[in-house]
């Protein structure tokens, strides 16, 4: 299988929130690691609302992944994989770099299943392992808080938690494309609950021709594997993001 | 609550991982999978500690009752996700179900966010007495035992001291209704009242005098235009299919139509938005009718055959013009005819009214006008338009009570011959004040804050202070509750039971059922209405009371109603019994005549030996009809025409669907309407102390058209005064070019000054603005009718 990606529907997104909370519960987590943005323009009585359930784009060159001094982010992509200088496979095993003295072994099953590396293109953390319970085990994360991923990021997608619920929390936080689950053919809690049908995960190949960029989101040179399908109607030049009201 | 990370638990979510990972797949149902990762995959919670589990329940985060798996481990839920063996979630008609639920169930965001609730740090941690003045927030923790013998007592000198009906009950319209119920009835209170009446019973009475049937739903996702008045299912999300079973028909073409004086969510993914003044949506749809009577489009066939009255209702619909409705409602006569082509050119069609038209003074009316344009059409109980759902569910068992139960004190059945049996709580919080019919002396209060849910909130303050004794059964302590005598602590439905009729169009029935045990020191509720009745001795003629565990009462009501036991429906996959098809055209099954009955051939209705209609004679055959008294669809109500109105009752009620004038429309000194709406992070005002929800969207400003703003000199975020003759308070200001110009409104349920720290403090509340009204023939509270000025200034007056 190769990259998977976020399909948003706008035409079909009520703006609900539905997703976020699901988000919120699957992972228990303080941020809400998915957000629904608003939009509003047109003139009475035409006006036009817009939706936007965004999170981690997973993007096909992660730079978060680049940013971080420590080395967190990795992408399951064996190309992407092989091709960082700072991540060494010896017999069978895959470990990163972090300085020349330095090295952390990736969990196994993290990357790989049935001996083979995983290819979904999901961009998650090689520092903290995730379960179904919804808990990651932060107890060996690396993070030295030095936001550098947020700050590199387009999208500035990873988010500080301010009240990280113990010590052995990182402080920056993401989506991690509910790789537990999908990994065993179960859609993200996001998609999964979407009550407009809004939101689903799929091989990005099959998303070819659908647009990458909507009011509040461009593409960018990291290339984010999100595609959209817009409202149908044309777009009045006056959307402007708005808080939920 | 979200604390101790750092313990990772290896569970696997499905011991059988697999490797290749080719697709995400929606073919399976989840259900089956999550009950076989499992580690006891039965559907029954197990009091084991270290058991990992999977348990169906039904959410309860607001009435709708969707289906929800929740995990459990150790005894703490985990996490929740939908459970597609309950309709609820996936759709409302048998046909769609089959091929949907592969695509999984839905839960909305308040589902998702329900263990915020759960582990919520304000919630009732025991039975409280109250040590100081009321309302002043002091209280003790007293024992359960306390707690029964206390209430016992007051309940019962009260009863001596005033008589039994002197008791005033009332309680969310999903718990343990029956046991309630039965409670009042024994102690011989006749004012057992419910949530329903602040809801929808315009809309149920309304399609009751029309069609014969309280409950219609439309079969949304086969329909090819679906016309909205006032209704905003993409954001008032009570199933969690609503907005699924939209989205499917738009994806196939379908057009929404939005009447609405609020762009609301649902407004936002119409295709047209059709801004009207409030209240005003009997003129549209009667305008439209006239259209489609003038221009001769009706489908002749089906009036002549299935209808009654239409030669009235055409002569009367002569005087309801488009030009006549664009000065009523603001909506330009070309829409509104061109509207009405639309609809009679498609077929299948819904038109649906709810919330918005329903809570207004003209609200039944207004339902009857809006439920005649489907009957023109003969768009009923087809595939793709308004069906009438077939319900079975748990049977309530039947007590002899000793002596009949005294006249109610809100006037149902005699002021109101056509109110709701769930009561009138506007009347019943007038009665609190004026002693009239008579005076009230104990309130009950379960799940329901009544200060905050009924309209006119400094009245409802006012009210209960009149009484002497109060007891309110919440999760947190409400603005109700904090004038309460004594506080039982309410459990989150993860902690109780309750057996749900679904509201899909074929017999659905599910289970909620605790999950975990409850962590704050409680016992469910109805385990103290019992204890409560137990310890008063009360009992029917045979000897019928409390005597039997809650298990064993529901036990009882499944098997009189479906014939299978509690232990039964546990081990259904999902905890979820369906039944059947959904079944179309109902009005076209043959019945058998009755022994003695009478066939009047020429209007072609049969009777039974008492004189009761039956059936229709239609070519050779008797066919069921509708549930209606001519068992036809009514034009013309002749039971309205003949209600018996009481003398203090000015106006009878018009038999036809007349347009009546709001009562309570803006005046010169308060020029605007107000009107309030729902969105899907909040339910009314229940769930804003929930951490995650009211982190959603902490605030409910006040929209205010953009000119209208402009006019006003009012600035984005501006905090200015409202007032209406009722109440005033301050607000800030939203300018938007979604919303009538003369309409300025908020999102419902705000405004709190108690119910937890979180919610605290938050928004306005509209109830404060109302005069507190109820619909003259539904009895509905008045919630969304009264005009508002809006100032910078502190006012003079
Ligand atoms: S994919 Fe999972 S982690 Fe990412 S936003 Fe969706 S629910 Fe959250
Ligand atoms: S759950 Fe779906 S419809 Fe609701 S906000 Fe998220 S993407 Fe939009």
């Amino acid at each position: 299988m190769s990259q998977l990606a976020f399909l948003v529907n706008q035409y079909n997104c009520i703006g609900c929130h539905a997703c976020e909370m699901a988000c919120k519960q699957q992972w228990q987590t303080e941020l809400n690691w998915r957000k629904v943005r608003h939009f509003e323009g047109g003139k009475y009585p035409k006006p036009v609302r817009l939706f936007l359930s965004l999170s981690c784009q997973h993007c096909e060159e992660p730079a978060c992944a680049q940013a971080c001094p420590t080395k967190r982010y990795l992408k399951r992509d064996p190309e992407w994989i092989r091709r960082q200088p700072w991540i060494r496979e010896r017999e069978g095993k895959f470990y990163v770099v972090i300085t020349p003295t330095r090295e952390e072994e990736i969990p196994g099953h993290l990357i790989m299943s049935e001996g083979r590396l995983l290819e979904d293109g999901l961009v998650i953390y090689n520092d903290v392992v995730f379960g179904k319970g919804g808990r990651g085990d932060y107890s060996k994360h690396r993070c030295i808080q030095c936001g550098l991923c947020e700050k590199e990021c387009p999208y500035h997608v990873p988010r500080r938690n301010p009240e990280p619920p113990d010590e052995y929390s990182p402080r920056w936080e993401k989506c991690i494309g509910c790789y537990p689950l999908v990994q065993q053919g179960i859609p993200p809690a996001c998609a999964r609950t979407c009550m407009g049908l809004a939101l689903e995960m799929k091989p990005l190949e099959t998303l070819k021709g659908l647009t990458d960029e909507v009011p509040g989101f461009r593409y960018e040179g990291t290339k984010p594997s999100v595609r959209f399908i817009p409202v149908k109607s044309p777009l009045p030049t006056n959307i402007v993001e708005t808080p939920n009201l | 609550m979200m604390r101790g990370f750092q313990e990772f638990t290896r569970r696997q979510f499905l011991k059988s991982a697999s490797g290749g990972l080719a697709t995400i797949f929606f073919n399976e149902s989840l259900w089956k999978r999550v009950a076989s990762a499992s580690e006891d995959s039965s559907s029954r919670a197990t009091p084991d500690e270290t058991v990992d589990q999977w348990l169906p329940t039904c959410c309860m985060m607001c009435g709708g009752a969707t289906g929800m798996l929740v995990h459990v481990v150790g005894g703490r839920v985990e996490g929740v996700m939908p459970n597609d063996e309950n309709p609820i979630g996936v759709c409302n008609v048998s046909q769609d179900y089959g091929r949907e639920r592969g695509r999984g169930a839905k839960l909305c965001p308040k589902g998702n966010a329900a263990v915020a609730s759960l582990y919520d740090p304000d919630r009732v941690p025991a039975p409280l007495r109250r040590i100081g003045p009321r309302g002043s927030g002091r209280w003790e923790a007293i024992s359960w035992e306390e707690a029964v013998k206390e209430v016992a007592g007051r309940l019962r000198e009260i009863k001596e001291r005033y008589g039994p009906e002197s008791l005033f009950w009332c309680s969310e319209d999903a718990s343990f209704i029956n046991i309630q119920k039965d409670f009042c009835e024994l102690y011989g209170s006749p004012n057992f009242s419910m949530h329903s009446n602040i809801c929808d019973v315009s809309r149920k009475l309304g399609y009751k005098l029309v069609m014969g049937h309280d409950r219609p739903l439309g079969d949304l996702q086969n329909s090819k235009y679906i016309m909205l008045f006032g209704w905003n299912p993409m954001a008032a999300t009570k199933w969690a299919h609503l907005p699924a079973i939209i989205n499917r028909a738009r994806e196939l073409g379908a057009k929404l139509v939005v009447i609405d004086p609020v762009f609301t969510h649902t407004a936002a993914k119409a295709d047209e938005w059709v801004p009207i003044r409030p209240g005003t949506d009997g003129a549209l749809a009667l305008a439209m009718a006239h259209v489609i009577v003038r221009e001769g489009l009706f489908d002749r066939d089906f009036v002549r055959e299935w209808t009654t009255g239409f030669e009235e209702f055409s002569r009367f619909i002569k005087g309801y013009s488009p030009k006549w409705a664009e000065k009523v409602t603001s909506v330009p006569r070309e829409t509104i005819s061109r509207l009405a082509m639309e609809l009679a050119s498609t077929r299948p069609f819904v038109v649906d009214a709810w919330s918005g038209p329903g809570h207004h003074s003209n609200a039944t009316q207004t339902v009857r006008a809006i439920a005649s344009l489907p009957v023109l059409l003969g768009q009923i109980d087809r595939p793709g338009t308004l069906l009438f759902p077939e319900r079975k569910g748990p049977k309530r068992r039947g007590l002899k009570l000793e002596r009949p139960l005294p006249p109610r004190v809100d006037g149902l059945g005699t002021k109101y011959p056509f109110g709701h049996g769930s009561g009138i709580y506007c009347e019943a919080r007038d009665a609190m004040l004026t002693g009239k019919p008579y005076q009230l002396h104990a309130g009950v209060f379960v799940f329901q804050n009544f200060v905050m849910a009924v309209p006119n909130t400094t009245k409802n303050v006012e009210a209960l202070k009149r009484l002497d004794f109060i007891v309110a059964v919440d999760t947190l302590l409400s603005e109700t509750a904090e004038l309460a005598d004594i506080v039982i602590p309410g459990s989150h439905f993860f902690e109780r039971y309750e057996l749900i009729a679904n509201w899909t169009t074929w017999p659905t029935l599910a289970l909620r059922q605790p999950v975990v045990g409850s962590h704050v020191k409680g016992i469910p509720e109805y385990e103290f209405v019992m204890a409560l009745g137990r310890e008063l001795g009360l009992k029917d003629k045979e000897g019928k009371g409390f005597e039997m565990s809650y298990e064993g009462y529901m036990d009882a009501e499944l098997k009189s109603g479906i014939g299978m036991s509690l232990e039964e429906l546990k081990g259904l996959p999902g905890a979820v019994w369906k039944s059947g098809q959904t079944r179309y055209e109902k009005h076209l099954e043959e019945v058998k005549a009755p022994e003695g009955a009478i066939i009047d051939e020429k209007a072609g209705i049969v009777r039974n030996k008492e004189g009761k209609t039956v059936g229709i004679k239609l070519r050779e055959k008797i066919v069921k009809g509708f549930d209606t008294p001519s068992r036809r669809l009514e034009f013309f109500s002749r039971e309205l025409k003949e209600a018996v109105v009481l003398p203090d009752i000015k106006k009878g009620f018009d038999p036809l669907p007349s347009y009546e004038e709001p009562e309570d429309e803006p005046t010169k000194k308060y020029p605007l309407y107000l009107v309030a709406w729902k969105q899907a992070e909040h339910t009314q005002g229940r769930t804003l102390n929930n951490a995650w929800l009211i982190d959603l969207k902490p605030d409910n400003p006040l929209w205010v058209n953009t000119e209208t703003g402009k006019r006003l000199g009012l600035a984005e975020g501006e905090e200015v005064w409202m007032e209406s003759p009722y109440g005033k308070a301050r607000v800030k200001v939203h300018l938007t070019e979604g919303i009538h110009p003369e309409v300025v409104g908020l999102h419902h349920g705000y405004g709190h000054w108690a119910l937890g720290k979180l919610a605290k403090g938050k928004g306005v509340n509209d109830g404060l603005f109302m005069p507190g009204k109820a619909e003259r023939l539904s009895g509905e509270g008045i919630t969304k009718e009264v005009g508002v000025r809006i100032y910078k200034e502190a006012s003079k007056g």
